[in-house]
């Protein structure tokens, strides 16, 4: 087990985002995070990537409690996420937000004279990375100047670049065109088995596809976890979040 | 070797350096010592903006309160002077060590801050630093102090000479802007302009973006700690009014004419600003009208600077010859 | 000297007046300012340049007509227009823009404001002379009061309680708490936005403006008297957090009377650890800093604020 949450509680102005949650993560699995809107899914994330920090709860990861910890240092014992909202340094090109990661691993950034255009070694790190998302040609490209598909694909990779041990997707697939979104999901099917992944997913179809166990968040809380067929099955999702989308 | 000649912004640049290099022989050929003081002031003030640029352009932390440094400097030369200590490695020294501190301190409590309270915070510590020197009646208080003779380098400078105290000036920038364009071309830089793009972001990929921050702002007030130690050995007079916040705002508009996104920028703009100031205060006492009229229009009308006008030149004028190399 | 010195009641008392009066000029400045920097996310420096034209403006008309009525009346209509010009001419095309450019074009307006004023009025201040029933003192016990002080205590407070009641119970002030809290939700209620924004920045302005005319009688108007002031106008805000009218009438007061009991103060407070001459050395440099020191207190616990509406975390 990668990463274990307990008892987690979260909760904006009166109303709780999380209510006694508990999660668990398998090593190499693909773990999908459904449920309706408003059902708590940001707000975990959040929680994970230590953008905000619980009420009450533990988040364990590799059997240690990284609760208190601020998101770069999650970052450095092995866990990295990616926004809902496209957070790549707009006016950099491809290569360049690549190369930002690849410098966060190679320790601390108080380096004040040479350049890092000149650093090789770097450069063929960065440059492997985009290969592996399908971006090899565009690595001179400015990103904001890139498609949302490509962008989407630049913010995976730059979490990618990270090396991580676990990756926090939210929402690879937003905003995303039919086409772009089966790009993507063949792009997360290829790192299927080696990475251990924890994503939130709004598409089904990709969901499906993609993750070895599903959970159901509702209202703060896991409803289910499961393969996708027992999720499908379960009456009390169908009830809770399913129904609606098929009545 | 050459190559970065090929772009306007470069080419302009290197000529208004290599003019500034032979501007004291011109001058005394000219016999118009006026107008060295004006140079000198201008690189002084340079080196300033430079430093100020390094937070705004590259940071993206807005600073309204850049001046205190300035006055720190200054007065790191004026106190000793007072107690009749001329040694201008002990000035120099102070005036590092000094505005080093205060950054780090002032720094430490603003950066928790973002937006509108980091602006507001430097601001309010600059005018704190104001009002504690105005209330120093053992330095003069309101009426400033006098220096009597400038930083004695052990007669290895001697910055009572107008020429030595310009090159002396004008070699420091020269410095300052090469070590501005190796800072953020390596990874301190990187990580920097990475903040001002999307400080959630760089977080997110494992960077204690406080303390990058933080010693961005602390060599920032350190070199303008330095300007601030010439400006008080050219003026020979310090004063609170140094450090007021409007010299803060001015230094911010400075930069902004030169273009906040290149290195020379706010020499260029440093310069703009203060012949600009020089013509008109001889044309008129409301000069300053003119002055914020123009500043009103630059920022609703006008973006990206004198820097960014030559960029667009040089892009048009790129542009313009494409189409006649294709055919 | 300062040994064992018995409490001047008097003195103490006197004090605590002029930094009660002080603290809501402070509020007048930081009401309008901590709307326009919450509701609008606009940074305006030029804020101090309303105190100085109601100022002036007051003092040109009851110089002209010997009313102090009509002087107030057409200063503060005047800072209404004024203050609609400049959002709607200029703040209006930046709010979305960087923050460095509401910082310049604020810079500007106060070189345009003040240079005016000097075109205008002239380099020396201008005096408004006071009406004989408001210029005399008032006595209650043993203690004597200058009875203009306690107008300005009186109006500040008038001021302070109809800003209450305008934003807990009128629409409008429905409008300006949502506007500081949740800017979106104010346009999702089809709310027209604009109209909202002119009318908090021309109020704003207005306040600052009485602020200027309230004190110009004691310090007279002159160039440049805003540029200080807003400063610790400022800290009020900060300390009270942005968008909060309720932190802003707290710190104001709270700074209001620390700063002025600093000043008179904390060389006695000092001798009681130091000695006499390191006191009176040290208290004025320490007085001066001590509003900054405790913004920068509270910011290192709450980097809000004291009372930062929820959704105004940045």
């Amino acid at each position: 087990m990668i990463l274990k949450v307990e008892n987690l509680n979260k909760s904006f102005g009166g109303i709780l985002a999380s209510r006694n949650l508990d999660l668990q993560v398998e090593e190499h699995e693909v773990h999908a995070i459904v449920g309706p809107n408003g059902g708590g899914k940001t707000t975990l994330m959040a929680q994970l990537s230590g953008l905000s920090k619980p009420d009450s709860g533990k988040i364990l990861f590799k059997d240690r409690n990284i609760t208190p910890l601020s998101t770069h240092k999650r970052v450095h014992i092995g866990l990295a996420s990616s926004f809902q909202i496209t957070s790549i340094i707009q006016s950099m090109t491809m290569l360049d937000n690549i190369l930002l990661a690849v410098q966060s691993l190679q320790g601390h950034s108080y380096k004040f004279w040479a350049p890092v255009s000149g650093d090789a070694g770097m450069r063929e790190t960065a440059l492997n990375v985009l290969e592996n998302v399908g971006l090899g040609r565009q690595a001179d490209t400015v990103a904001g100047k890139s498609s949302h598909g490509e962008q989407r694909q630049l913010e995976i990779a730059m979490a990618l670049a990270l090396e991580p041990d676990l990756l926090l997707l939210d929402e690879p697939t937003s905003g995303m065109s039919k086409e772009e979104s089966g790009e993507m999901v063949r792009l997360l099917k290829k790192m299927k088995g080696e990475k251990t992944i924890l994503l939130i997913e709004h598409d089904l179809d990709a969901v499906f596809a993609l993750a070895d166990t599903t959970s159901v968040l509702v209202d703060g809380r896991i409803l289910a976890t499961g393969t996708a067929e027992q999720i499908r099955s379960n009456p009390k999702v169908q009830q809770a979040y399913l129904g609606e989308e098929t009545a | 070797m050459f190559k970065f000649l090929e772009n306007l912004p470069a080419r302009v640049y290197l000529a208004v350096t290599a003019l500034l290099a032979v501007a004291p022989l011109l001058v005394t050929l000219g016999s118009q010592p006026f107008y060295l003081d004006l140079l000198t002031r201008i690189l002084i003030l340079a080196i300033a903006a430079v430093s100020l640029n390094l937070i705004i352009g590259f940071g993206g932390m807005i600073s309204l309160g850049h001046a205190a440094f300035i006055g720190i400097g200054a007065y790191c030369v004026g106190i000793p002077a007072h107690y009749d200590i001329f040694n201008g490695f002990i000035h120099l020294g102070l005036a590092i060590s000094c505005s080093a501190a205060f950054a780090l301190i002032t720094g430490a409590i603003s950066l928790r801050t973002h937006g509108l309270y980091f602006i507001m915070i430097t601001l309010a510590f600059a005018q704190m630093l104001y009002f504690t020197f105005v209330s120093l009646d053992e330095y003069g208080a309101d009426d400033g102090l006098i220096i009597y003779q400038r930083s004695d380098f052990n007669g290895l400078l001697n910055l009572e000479n107008p020429t030595t105290l310009y090159y002396t000036v004008l070699v420091t920038l020269l410095g300052l802007l090469y070590l501005m364009h190796r800072l953020v071309h390596a990874r301190f830089g990187r990580v920097i302009i990475g903040c001002k793009h999307n400080e959630k972001r760089m977080q997110a990929l494992g960077f204690d973006t406080y303390r990058y921050k933080l010693t961005c702002y602390v060599i920032s007030g350190t070199i303008c700690g330095i300007a601030g130690f010439f400006l008080g050995n050219f003026t020979n007079f310090i004063s609170p009014e140094m450090m007021d916040w409007t010299h803060s705002g001015e230094l911010i508009f400075m930069i902004v004419i030169g273009g906040t996104a290149g290195i020379f920028g706010p020499v260029v703009g440093t310069a703009f600003f203060l012949l600009l100031e020089e013509m008109l205060s001889g044309l008129t006492q409301y000069w300053q009208l003119i002055f914020g009229l123009v500043l009103i229009l630059l920022v609703v009308f006008g973006k990206g600077g004198v820097h960014g006008l030559l960029v667009w030149a040089d892009t048009r004028q790129t542009a313009q010859a494409q189409p006649e190399n294709d055919s | 000297m300062t040994v064992n010195r018995p409490v001047d009641w008097h003195l103490l008392v006197s004090q605590l007046l002029n930094g009660l009066q002080l603290g809501l000029l402070l509020f007048l400045l930081a009401s309008g300012l901590t709307l326009i920097f919450g509701i609008m996310n606009f940074i305006n420096l030029s804020h101090g340049a309303f105190y100085m034209v109601g100022a002036f403006v007051c003092a040109t008309v009851v110089q002209a007509t010997g009313s102090l009525l009509t002087g107030i009346v057409l200063s503060l209509a005047s800072l209404l227009v004024i203050g609609a010009a400049v959002e709607w001419l200029i703040a209006r095309k930046l709010y979305q823009n960087d923050h460095l450019d509401h910082v310049l074009v604020t810079f500007g307006l106060i070189l345009v404001f003040d240079t005016l004023a000097h075109i205008i009025w002239g380099p020396a201040g201008m005096v408004i002379p006071l009406p004989e029933i408001l210029n005399g003192q008032v006595r209650v016990g043993s203690f004597v009061i200058p009875s203009y002080r306690l107008v300005i205590i009186g109006n500040g407070l008038m001021v302070g309680v109809a800003l209450y009641i305008l934003i807990t119970r009128s629409r409008l002030g429905m409008l300006i708490r949502a506007g500081a809290s949740d800017r979106d939700m104010v346009t999702a209620l089809g709310v027209n936005i604009d109209r909202l924004y002119l009318v908090v920045f021309a109020i704003g302005a207005a306040m600052a403006g009485f602020a200027g005319l309230l004190i110009a009688p004691i310090t007279e108007a002159s160039i440049g008297m805003g540029n200080e002031i807003i400063i610790i106008a400022f800290v009020v805000v900060i300390t009270g957090g942005i968008g909060s009218v309720q932190g802003a009438f707290y710190s104001a007061l709270i700074i209001g009377i620390l700063d002025t009991l600093g000043r008179s103060y904390l060389d006695d407070f000092l001798g009681l650890f130091l000695s006499n001459q390191a006191a009176e050395t040290a208290a004025p440099a320490l007085s001066a800093m001590m509003v900054y020191i405790l913004m920068a207190t509270i910011l290192v616990f709450r980097p809000q604020g004291l009372f930062s509406p929820s959704g105004l975390r940045k």
